[in-house]
């Protein structure tokens, strides 16, 4: 009778199962998540901007509204530069937008309980290494290329590599730079992958201990994912624009070089 | 002596950061004291440092799971 009640031991897999194969591309159920998030997010945003462009606002419409206005006055509070943070927003918008309707639709109950061909069909999109790792390299090469139109090519290696004999501190911080750019990277992807994989692993367990009392402490451990899923969206875009304005020289020191990295 | 390993990975991870998580909140409520007019600001960016710290702990409990579930 308890069997009956009590949820399953916990299995814990690290990496997403592969379900099918299309053509030489191998479709995880991750990845099946990511293009459901994908489908949502492309209907509500469109569904937003038909609604604006036609004069009628409803509730909703608002609340994305007023989420996308508010992420837009931080960009450019971080950015400082109007013109450039307008080029910025589209990434860094969406990339808010799609790791939290992922984090979102990860906790849903529907993942984890349809499977197909006895794997799961579903598995939240940033609890895979792959997924996190590949937009953190696309925010740092983002990054870069932004350095690289400011400064020039030439410039922005400047920034790591500065001559040994004329300025032995600031060369000295150019190549603790270089390894920070790739320790930044690893940083950002671990830390969202961190802590989605870790709170669905958090929700398996807790509904294991709990047994029969799962419906009243499953609850308060659904509104803690609900927002760390949410932060962690926000802390995803926000760290983007802030390692974005770092390669951008500040108005009153007109000299590349590591200085402008202190803040 | 795994199991041990799987404790304390995860344990002294969430040490550091059981410190880290104090400072925040010690710096935070010191800053709320002189300025509570600033109280909401100061819960944005008090939140935003915290899963700065929060993710190390996370990171140390997924790499205590990787080596337990992945052998």
């Amino acid at each position: 009778m308890y069997a009956l009640f009590a949820s399953e031991v916990p299995q814990v897999t690290v990496a997403p199962i592969t379900l099918f194969h299309f053509g030489p591309i191998a479709i995880t159920n991750s990845q099946m998540l990511g293009f459901l998030g994908i489908a949502i997010l492309l209907a509500v945003m469109f569904g937003t901007v038909r609604a604006v462009k036609r004069g009628s606002r409803g509730r909703f419409m608002h609340l994305i509204m007023m989420f996308f206005e508010s992420l837009y006055d931080t960009t450019v509070e971080v950015i400082g530069d109007k013109r450039v943070a307008r080029k910025v927003l589209p990434l860094a918008i969406t990339l808010v937008f799609f790791f939290l309707i992922n984090n979102w639709l990860g906790i849903l109950p529907f993942v984890g309980a349809v499977t197909y061909h006895g794997h799961e069909l579903f598995r939240g999109a940033a609890a895979d290494m792959n997924t996190t790792f590949a937009l953190a390299i696309i925010s740092i090469v983002t990054a870069q290329a932004w350095a690289i139109k400011r400064h020039g090519f030439f410039g922005n290696i400047g920034r790591y590599l500065v001559n040994p004999f004329k300025d032995p501190l600031h060369s000295f911080e150019g190549a603790l730079e270089i390894v920070a750019e790739f320790s930044r990277t690893l940083a950002l992807s671990l830390r969202i992958f961190g802590n989605v994989f870790g709170g669905e692993v958090l929700l398996a367990v807790i509904a294991y201990l709990s047994g029969f009392a799962a419906f009243i402490s499953l609850p308060l451990f659904y509104v803690l994912e609900l927002f760390v899923g949410a932060v962690q969206a926000y802390v995803f875009f926000m760290l983007t624009v802030a390692f974005i304005s770092l390669g951008l020289p500040s108005e009153e020191s007109s000299h590349g070089g590591a200085t402008e990295e202190k803040h | 002596m795994e199991s041990l390993a799987f404790g304390l990975t995860y344990a002294i991870a969430a040490a550091g950061c059981g410190i880290g998580l104090g400072l925040v909140g010690l710096g935070a409520v010191q800053a709320a004291g002189r300025n509570p007019e600033a109280l909401g600001k100061i819960r944005t960016l008090m939140i935003l440092a915290m899963s700065f710290v929060d993710a190390l702990a996370i990171i140390g409990l997924v790499v205590a799971l990787i080596v337990k579930f992945l052998k």
